[in-house]
């Protein structure tokens, strides 16, 4: 974690390109955000249906320029992608009360009984036709929330994150403090990994040890981070107040912003994005749709 | 005298869970329209007293607060501090923790939304306050990726805006470079021509000394002095003071000390220099290579003139260089041995492909002591991480003691070379000092015994025995230091770099961080000091090489006479030569040397035994 260069989190958050995706009005990034969720909601149990609109994101990354950088966010997921799917894969099998095929029959049992005798009788690890469904699709529905919210962040700036949200009537203060959420993330790594140098400049071995002896060394960095950026929000807040944040009700807002026909159109294609989700929600449609 | 815009009636004020009280008992009455500097030491409660005038204290801070606090009429315990804005700016002195806004127009224009002003009036008075402060370069740029400079225009420029009836800007300069300050001073007193109140709070009173109309100097809590420049300078000793005072003030003191009349005392450097030349135009040239006289300031007259005679170099340096007893140590740096560090061609690209050094090539041998200085960004703490293998050149080698460190690791070189970080926050991280001593040590493989012995001994010499039990966090920025500086020489490491040693520290305290790394240094040693501003080494008598950083490439270095008396580095660096170099230069034709830049060697050579006339002689 503390090996991260803040000069590339700099570099996500910082330099935007300049396609029609680009342009869009900030409060349709947001909505397009919220529509995809609520699409992929839809869509939780139907692997086929959410693989397409995994590829309908990966698409219009492809159209942004930035679908390399957005491999390199998703990439940042796939611990917990493995994680997700092995944990449906192994332990759905186990849900009573549900008719389940069995593919595989691993040659060893399931721990319960050893740790729990009285409890648990024992029992073979098994793999199911539809745990392995419901792993992979699990695993899919994670791949498209972060495609998703990474295509998002590729294409928002910050200040259009505020505004986007404040135009969306969303109150000021909770979209500034999204907005500085995101502002200072870089300027927390770059704390850490400063700290980081100045004890590995005091022959502090971070990689040194088993994992555990390495995430206690790293865990104890963040306590001058914290401390650092408590001291920064604190000053900041400050710096708000002696600008009469809060002063009036309501505030002038700077940006006026039209809506063009482009962004009404992409509104439109998206909408129609999540009627179709909901239709497949409905009627099954493709897929295997499973209900616990 | 116009009617005050600030009262403040016996203010006493504790931060929450603060052992002692931070202000005790302020009482003062500025008038409308003054430039106030407010100065004194750390923590002796310049910035609490701001925030006191803007209402942050004790609105945000809480704590306890006794007495009362007036501005413009209105009792600061009446309104909101963001209705107190209406009236008062505050410009905070870090500009990266004031930025609330990623876009460069919506954070000059914060404030003014806040209030609720027209979209079109605000339009307006953001776009006269890029043309006013020059920053229109600046448009349409994210805050997120402005240098630490051009941050705090944006901060000032953000309060400005606003148009306060009174403007407090606590440390304003110590982001910027000379050209951006000169502006900002520029700007400033146009504020104040213009009527505005001005309360300018800064350790370096220089800044601002022949334009402030009084001086506020705060002593731990209480009002040490109040008043104008003039009767600061006449009255109070300089020397002993925790602020940075303008050089020419400090020779002026010298020279009335040594018997010269009080009229040399000039607020400006002009008046200044005026004076002197007044005050030594019957003085005749003289033989530097005359025996000093035993006492300083001595008045005697010497029948003959004498022809000036410039010094050689090695007389200087004779001079300059001497250990703390006043004996002299090794002249220079054997540089026939092997280079002890060596950049051999480095150049080194960060991974947004921003080149931080060009091609950089030099050696330092044992016994050198370096400043290495230049303007924010230019490459000096990039090329010093490079020493200990934090940054690895992207092109080039870098040689230690013979050896190509390219594979070692950074805990493998910390042994024998220490780093010190410029911020105390980023080094500090155990439960207490004495743990934070024993870092190093437990990490090298030192036997308890030992870690004992060296904590005791450190803890000794640093005057740290009384805090060893606490936590490094509850302590003060001074003491952080201290602490941070003694957890790095403990382990007498024959290479050390100081990443600003002096940062955020007033005088006295920044005198005894540079003592403490002077009396660390000896000739098998090579001490790197990082230092934005060479003018607070002026006074080192161990410092034997100054480099000066510009764009990633050594622009120029040489020893510290040469440097600092080199028009066009300080040009550079500070708008102008050193005012002691000026001084030293308009009397030249009077025979003083004219490369000074430490006051006490002018006002010694000023003083010398020579023919002078009656104007100069004591009152």
């Amino acid at each position: 974690m503390l090996q991260v260069n803040d000069q590339r989190i700099r570099e996500f958050l910082g330099k935007r390109g300049n396609t029609w995706l680009h342009l869009l009005d900030p409060r349709v990034k947001i909505i397009w955000l919220g529509l995809m969720f609520a699409t992929g909601f839809m869509l939780l149990d139907n692997l086929l249906a959410l693989f397409g609109l995994f590829l309908y994101i990966i698409l219009l990354a492809g159209l942004a320029g930035v679908i390399r950088k957005q491999i390199a966010m998703i990439k940042v997921v796939l611990p917990l992608f493995v994680m997700v799917v092995l944990f449906n894969i192994f332990l759905l099998p186990m849900v009573k009360g549900w008719e389940q095929r069995v593919l595989f029959q691993l040659p060893f049992n399931y721990p319960w009984h050893t740790l729990f005798p009285q409890r648990f009788s024992p029992s073979p690890v098994v793999i199911t036709r539809e745990s392995l469904y419901m792993g992979i699709t699990r695993g899919m529905v994670l791949l498209t929330f972060s495609g998703a919210a990474s295509l998002f962040i590729l294409l928002i700036e910050v200040t259009e994150l505020i505004e986007g949200m404040t135009l969306l009537k969303i109150p000021y203060p909770l979209a500034l403090t999204c907005g500085l959420a995101i502002v200072y993330i870089p300027i927390l790594f770059s704390d850490l990994s400063t700290i980081a140098e100045a004890q590995k400049a005091r022959g502090h071995r971070l990689d040194k040890g088993g994992s555990i002896s390495r995430l206690k060394a790293s865990v104890s960095l963040l306590l001058p981070a914290i401390n650092c950026a408590y001291v920064r929000a604190s000053n900041i807040a400050d710096s708000m107040n002696s600008r009469a944040f809060g002063a009036k009700a309501k505030r002038t807002l700077l940006l006026v912003r039209e809506m063009r026909q482009a962004d009404w159109a992409f509104l439109v294609l998206n909408s129609a994005v999540l009627g179709a989700g909901i239709l497949i929600n409905l009627f099954g449609g493709m897929g295997m749709s499973i209900r616990f | 005298m116009n009617r005050a815009i600030i009262r403040i009636q016996n203010l006493k004020f504790a931060y929450p869970r603060a052992r002692e009280p931070v202000l005790r008992g302020i009482n003062l009455e500025i008038p409308e329209g003054e430039l106030v500097i407010v100065t004194g030491a750390n923590g002796s409660g310049k910035t609490t007293l701001g925030k006191c005038m803007n209402g942050l204290i004790p609105y945000s801070t809480g704590g306890v607060f006794e007495g009362k606090v007036e501005v413009c009429g209105i009792h600061t315990f009446e309104k909101d501090v963001s209705e107190l804005a209406l009236y008062v700016g505050f410009v905070f002195g870090n500009p990266e923790d004031q930025l609330a806004t990623p876009r460069v127009e919506t954070e000059i224009a914060f404030g003014l939304c806040n209030l609720a002003v027209p979209r079109e009036t605000i339009l307006e008075k953001t776009e006269a306050i890029f043309h006013r402060l020059g920053i229109e370069r600046l448009k349409g740029r994210s805050t997120f990726e402005l240098s630490t400079g051009e941050q705090q225009m944006v901060a000032i420029a953000s309060i400005l805006v606003m148009e306060p009836t009174i403007l407090i800007l606590d440390d304003p300069l110590s982001h910027l470079n000379q050209n951006t300050c000169q502006k900002v001073i520029e700007v400033v007193r146009g504020l104040n021509g213009a009527g505005t109140t001005i309360i300018w709070i800064s350790q370096n009173i220089s800044e601002m000394f022949e334009f402030a109309d009084r001086i506020v100097l705060l002593d731990n809590g209480e009002i040490g002095f109040n008043g104008p420049p003039r009767a600061m300078a006449e009255e109070m000793d300089f020397k002993g003071l925790p602020v940075i005072v303008p050089q020419h003030i400090e020779l002026s003191q010298e020279l009335v000390k040594a018997g010269f009349s009080r009229e040399v005392i000039e607020p400006s450097l002009r008046g200044s220099i005026q004076k002197l030349n007044e005050l030594t135009e019957t003085m005749e040239p003289v033989n530097l290579s005359t025996p000093r006289p035993e006492a300083r300031g001595s008045l005697e007259v010497h029948p003959e003139p004498r022809s000036f005679i410039p010094p050689s170099k090695a007389e200087l340096r004779a001079v300059e260089r001497v250990n703390d007893t006043g004996k002299a140590i090794s002249s220079k740096p054997d540089s026939t041995r092997e280079p002890m560090i060596q950049f051999d061609h480095v150049t080194f690209s960060y991974p947004d492909g921003f080149t931080a050094l060009k091609d950089i090539s030099l050696e330092f041998h044992e016994g050198d002591f370096v400043l290495v200085s230049g303007w924010n960004g230019s490459g000096k703490t990039t090329l010093a991480k490079h020493l200990n293998g934090l940054l690895r050149p992207t092109e080039g080698r870098m040689v230690i003691g013979g050896q190509d460190i390219s594979d070692r690791p950074t805990s493998d070189l910390a042994r024998g070379i220490g780093f010190l970080f410029q911020n105390p926050d980023h080094q500090l991280h155990r439960p207490t000092v004495r743990d934070e001593l024993a870092f190093s040590l437990i990490n090298f493989g030192v036997d308890t015994r030992t870690v004992t012995e060296k904590i005791s001994t450190c803890a000794e010499s640093f005057q740290l025995k009384h805090l060893l039990d606490r936590s490094p966090q509850e302590l003060s920025g001074s003491e952080k230091k201290r602490v941070t500086v003694a957890s790095v020489l403990i382990y007498d490491p024959a290479i050390v770099i100081f990443d600003e040693p002096t940062a955020n520290l007033d005088q006295i305290q920044a005198k005894n961080i540079i003592d403490i790394i002077e009396r660390y240094f000896d000739d098998t040693k090579v001490v790197l000091c990082i230092s934005h501003d060479i003018r607070l080494w002026v006074e080192s008598r161990r410092l034997n090489r100054v480099v000066i950083m510009k764009d990633g490439r050594v622009f120029k270095q040489g020893d510290p006479e040469n440097i600092f008396c080199d028009p066009t580095i300080m040009e550079f660096l500070y708008g102008s030569v050193l005012p002691i170099t000026q001084i030293a230069q308009s009397l030249s034709g009077k025979g003083v040397r004219p490369r000074h830049y430490r006051a006490s060697t002018l006002a010694e050579e000023i003083t010398r035994p020579r023919k002078r006339s009656h104007h100069a002689a004591g009152q």
